[in-house]
């Protein structure tokens, strides 16, 4: 199975190379994208100092983990992401009646590798904030970002096959399901808690975000010392269940729709 | 004139067909509304900077949701974009309209179109009073709701204008793509898009004064909240705009009659 997915891999960075060009072009567009809502907050902190106790470090954590995180799972789960189109020319059927796992298969339909642009600048501002803020480079540290980083992925790539599989219900694309994705990588780019209660408690207990980017960074910024924060991302893991659950009763009703 | 309205019509009755795209815009805008809100008066009300109330703020957001279409730079005519890389440009050519003025009434009745729709529900539900601090305020005196409507008219214009030059250059771009995501996310922030213009640092919004992003939909929100005032102030504000709008056009135009010079239509 995972050699299927090297192969569609393959067959997309070759295409990809045959636009170098237009390639590298395209990726610096989104990097100056994310470059804009960086500046967007180092303008914020430059005018009002510090946010609930949060500096501007703090908050670049926040960023740069919701940024990175929302473009892995954008390059990746873009198949889903674009889910209507394969629905509406009937490529599904084609995909239902090939001998391999569906998922795989709306995996390999489309990987974007431009969106990598944007994690580009989050990986630059990752760097960076270690070399000023040396506390960050200790192991325990080092391993939460690493999960809340996964976390962050596995969650926009729920939201993605979430959003798939409402499709089989609407046919059409699911505009609406962006309040959650966009809106989501937009509100983690601060800590959770600077909003109002009622957002944290949702993106608690209904979308488990603050798992992933809020909890966990308390930890790193020795705002608490629980360890179970540590690990408050792999809560993530949980969300993928309701989302599988749609996308399997979707598969179960889908009715071509002809081509 | 009856052409250009004629050309006004077919656009703006085709935009208001979306209705469901709509509704679930309105959605949307909501969502970022009060995110954009609860961030910026956090940050507001947590320090001793006097730069802008939060009410303020707030009335800032809803209007800016409401009037998204309108000042969006990436809401723009697909058609054209189509148009130029299809090749299809060659028909409108041989048409004898003018080209620019076109593009700039297609333009404007799709985001008329777009905003007539969404507008008024974020309008009419922003003003009920059951959402608290969330509620957006009516305009702070008559007089600021004339110059209101009156900056609205211009700062359209003006968007509008920075539009036009946007598609031209991308006719003989190299890089179309590129052309259209740097101009549109340039202009997007500046004019305060991402965060509004009184809410960057002073020297920021010195210089974004000696620009024509300062004067689209910072004016007129900022008019209705009582942020600017003076009618004085804004005599001079409208001045400036009506002055950046001749020279964008002014150039807009200049550039369109040199594309045309240089264009060549592959194929047929």
């Amino acid at each position: 199975m995972f050699k299927i997915y090297l192969t569609y891999l393959k067959i997309h960075i070759k295409s990809l190379m045959q636009y170098k060009m237009s390639f590298i072009l395209t990726a610096i567009g989104q990097a100056f994208s994310s470059m804009f809502s960086l500046l967007a907050i180092y303008f914020l902190f430059e005018k009002f100092g510090d946010i609930q106790g949060y500096t501007f470090e703090d908050v670049l954590i926040c960023f740069v983990i919701s940024y990175l995180g929302f473009s892995i799972s954008e390059c990746f789960f873009r198949g889903f992401d674009n889910f209507s189109s394969i629905i509406s020319n009937a490529e599904f059927d084609r995909i239902l009646v090939r001998p391999i796992g569906i998922i795989l298969q709306v995996l390999g339909t489309k990987i974007e590798f431009v969106k990598i642009g944007r994690a580009i600048l989050a990986i630059v501002v990752f760097i960076a904030l270690f070399y000023y803020c040396p506390y960050l480079l200790s192991v325990d540290k080092i391993i939460t970002m690493f999960f809340m980083i996964i976390g962050t992925v596995v969650i926009f790539s729920s939201l993605h096959i979430l959003k798939a599989g409402l499709t089989f219900f609407t046919i059409q694309s699911l505009e609406l399901m962006n309040i959650f994705t966009d809106g989501g990588r937009d509100l983690a780019q601060y800590p959770l808690n600077i909003y109002k209660k009622w957002v944290l408690n949702f993106f608690t207990f209904v979308l488990p975000l603050s798992m992933v980017n809020y909890y966990p960074l308390l930890y790193v910024i020795e705002k608490s010392n629980n360890i179970l924060y540590v690990f408050a991302p792999f809560t993530s893991l949980l969300f993928i269940l309701p989302c599988y659950l749609v996308w399997k009763l979707g598969v179960k009703k889908y009715q071509s729709v002809g081509s | 004139m009856r052409l250009y309205l004629a050309y006004f019509k077919i656009k703006f009755l085709n935009e208001i067909q979306y209705k469901v795209a709509a509704l679930a815009g309105i959605a949307t805008q909501f969502a970022w509304g009060f995110m954009y809100i609860m961030l910026f008066t956090t940050f507001i009300n947590n320090s001793d900077t006097n730069a802008i109330s939060s009410s303020q703020i707030v009335t800032y957001i809803w209007l800016q949701q409401a009037f998204y279409m309108l000042f969006a730079f990436w809401s723009v005519d697909k058609d054209i974009f189509d148009s130029i890389s299809s090749g299809n440009l060659a028909y409108e050519l041989t048409k004898p309209v003018n080209l620019y003025d076109i593009w700039f009434i297609k333009t404007l009745a799709l985001k008329v179109g777009k905003t007539v729709l969404r507008a008024l529900p974020i309008f009419l539900i922003c003003m009920l009073p059951f959402l608290g601090e969330f509620t957006m305020t009516a305009p702070v005196s008559i007089m600021a709701a004339v110059w209101f409507v009156i900056t609205m008219f211009f700062s359209t214009i003006l968007i509008l204008s920075y539009i036009m030059i946007i598609y031209i250059l991308t006719i003989t771009a190299i890089s179309p793509l590129g052309v259209k995501i740097t101009f549109s996310l340039m202009g997007d922030f500046f004019s305060g898009g991402l965060i509004p213009i009184p809410l960057m640092p002073d020297i920021v919004q010195t210089i974004l004064k000696y620009t024509p992003f300062y004067y689209i939909q910072n004016i007129p929100y900022n008019i209705y909240n009582g942020y600017i005032s003076g009618n004085l102030e804004i005599i001079k504000i409208v001045g400036i705009q009506v002055f950046w709008i001749v020279i964008l056009i002014a150039l807009g135009k200049l550039l369109m009659k040199n594309s045309m010079k240089k264009v060549v239509i592959q194929g047929g």
